[in-house]
């Protein structure tokens, strides 16, 4: 059955697709070995590189699956069974490395923060000196609750190491300051439906060259055939053979390669700002109204704004509410903050301000809260940045008359 | 009695010159006194008490001050560097005479076949005041996400059928003729919800 009607998705993923991908889709197909598909593909290696700043040797690709996959993969092309994984965990996709790392028969390590808090990086680093696991896995933007853990500072602190150091940047690169090869990264990865707003089904990941040179020396096959990352680099690097590992989604890889592409062209700077913005606005509304920033600002994840509700507001009647009578798809907590929070998505297309002035329209009506639009309209432009600002280095410099004329 | 000081001469054009009340403003912001910035940094006292006059490509400034100068010749002129587009200020601002008179001289110049093929000219109004531009448009090709006047195009079809699939949710585009051409104007959907707003259309 054809589901009937648009609904506005306003998740942390997936998010609704960009034009320039949904318009992908009706490119002509090509086969997978397809001298169009590797132009194509060569097109979105480079594109990965500048989106996740990372160097020119690195080896980029999209993996035909979800940001699991992406976080499987990693682990399956790093770690050998018996080697030392350390976990740096403070929610559901912190445990999920967690609890893939055990099924790949690694020793797994934990280090903790309470949920809804930042994960400490002095902790992380100094557990890193001291186990000296093979590899060090974290989650850049905790999706399950909002929070943004300090990835430059966790990086700093162990540069210079050996170890080998993957970060998990699914809500966070294409809309955050991401920083792959200046932060000393391994291997990253996201899933296409998040900051970057193709449909989901295709992981965008990169390794460094270092993590590379590991994967070639390592004594055990990767135990997945499908996920093996040298297989994959046949494939995908531009100066290699071009040689069949398994067919790839074309239309998929056209839709997130025009993703990436507007998402460079809009420029992180733009992005960033409508997430500002917007977060801004939308917290500036609910205020009044007992709703408040579950997660505090030194470190809420920009992407994913948490948000408390106030007593009396029913979580799951509210969100029923929104999704059948007004097609506004949200999201709520997950475990201990089930029934406590909502999550809106403020990744890659769901941050655009039409869309969260239906999300306000549809609200005011689900609480009889008739004030709720006019207020947004007006946090909105509060929130507006200077018009033009003028730049510390852009003062205004006096045009010298001509000769003959005197100002 | 004290030795002259040669910094509390005030320059003949401020002598008198009573501030705007954006002036005032902006001084207050920044905690400037006024007065003695008319007397020791007048030309940081011009700047604030000067108005945009126009914005513009950066190889089109000196031909837009020299407009400025033929119709208000005691005129200051400053930059304001900035991409795409630099701000011209003016100090005294120009009245709404010599503000005529540089629009048709303004037009004059993109009138010329060799600026006009390049350069446009036009007074934008929009919920956030009015403005004047004398910019280049961005060719299609080099088109990166801006606000802009897009084009030429080869006709009011392909200006129309551009837009198709490049806009993000908050850009807009509208086909524009000009001096004969297709143009696609683009603008931000946020200016167009404001203005549907002022004219009471509900812009949801």
């Amino acid at each position: 059955m054809r589901p009937d009607g648009e609904v506005l998705l306003l998740t942390p993923g997936p998010t609704p697709i960009h034009p320039r991908a949904l318009a992908a889709f009706h490119w002509p197909m090509r086969g997978h070995m397809d001298p169009d598909v590797f132009a194509y593909n060569d097109a979105i290696v480079r594109d990965l590189k500048t989106l996740y700043r990372a160097d020119d040797d690195a080896f980029a690709s999209l993996l035909s699956g979800t940001g699991s996959l992406g976080m499987e993969t990693g682990l399956a092309n790093l770690l050998e069974p018996g080697d030392r994984l350390l976990v740096a965990a403070n929610g559901v996709f912190g445990e999920r490395m967690v609890e893939m790392g055990r099924r790949l028969g690694a020793d797994v390590h934990v280090v903790r923060a309470p949920l809804g808090q930042p994960l400490d990086a002095a902790e992380v680093v100094a557990a890193t000196h001291a186990l000296d696991p093979k590899v060090l896995a974290v989650v850049h933007g905790e999706t399950s609750t909002g929070v943004m853990n300090p990835v430059p500072e966790i990086a700093d602190g162990i540069r210079g190491s050996d170890v080998l150091f993957s970060v998990d940047a699914v809500t966070t690169v294409g809309m955050t300051t991401f920083e792959m090869a200046a932060w000393g990264i391994d291997y990253a990865y996201t899933g296409s439906q998040k900051c970057l707003s193709a449909p989901p089904g295709v992981a965008p990941v990169v390794y460094s060259a270092r993590a590379m040179e590991r994967i070639e020396a390592r004594e055990v096959p990767v135990a997945s055939w499908y996920a093996d990352a040298v297989g994959m680099r046949a494939y995908w690097d531009p100066d290699g053979p071009r040689a069949y590992h398994h067919t790839v989604p074309v239309h998929l890889h056209w839709a997130t390669g025009e993703a990436i592409r507007a998402a460079l062209d809009e420029g992180f700077a733009v992005r960033a700002e409508r997430v500002r913005r917007l977060d801004a606005a939308i917290l500036a509304t609910l205020a009044p109204y007992g709703f408040a920033a579950a997660v505090d600002a030194a470190w809420r994840l920009p992407t994913v704004l948490a948000v408390t509700l106030p007593d009396g507001v029913d979580d799951a009647e509210v969100r029923r509410a929104m999704r059948t009578e007004h097609a506004v798809a949200m999201t709520g907590g997950l475990g201990p903050t089930a029934g406590l929070i909502w999550r809106l998505g403020l990744m890659g297309e769901n941050a655009r301000v039409e869309h969260y002035r239906r999300f306000m329209r549809a609200l005011a009506d689900v609480l009889a809260l008739p004030d709720l639009p006019e207020r947004f309209d007006a946090a909105w432009r509060d929130a507006a940045p200077a018009r033009e600002p003028e730049r510390a280095d852009a003062a205004p410099v006096e045009v010298a008359p001509p000769p003959g004329r005197t100002a | 009695m004290t030795p002259h000081d040669p910094s509390d001469v005030v320059p003949e054009d401020l002598r008198g010159h009573l501030p705007s009340r954006t002036a005032r403003e902006r001084a207050d912001a920044a905690g400037l006194d006024l007065d003695r910035l008319k007397r020791e940094r007048p030309d940081e006292y011009r700047i604030l008490n000067a108005e945009e006059l126009v914005r513009v490509s950066p190889d089109l400034a000196d031909a837009a001050a020299d407009l400025a100068w033929q119709v208000a010749g005691g005129a200051r002129i400053f930059r304001v560097p900035g991409t795409p587009a630099e701000r011209l200020l003016a100090f005294p601002p120009l009245d709404a005479a010599a503000l005529a008179a540089f629009d048709d001289l303004a037009a004059d110049l993109v009138a010329r076949p060799d600026v006009g093929d390049l350069a446009y000219y036009r007074t934008v109004r929009d919920p956030h005041g009015e403005r004047r531009e004398l910019m280049h448009p961005i060719a299609p090709d080099a088109w990166a996400g801006e606000v802009a006047l897009v084009g030429p195009f080869d006709g009011e079809e392909a200006a129309k059928a551009w837009p198709a699939g490049r806009l993000p949710a908050d850009l807009m585009a509208d086909p524009l003729p000009y001096r004969g051409r297709w143009y696609c104007d683009v603008f931000d959907a946020e200016e167009a919800w404001l203005d549907a707003r002022a004219s009471g259309e509900d812009g949801g």
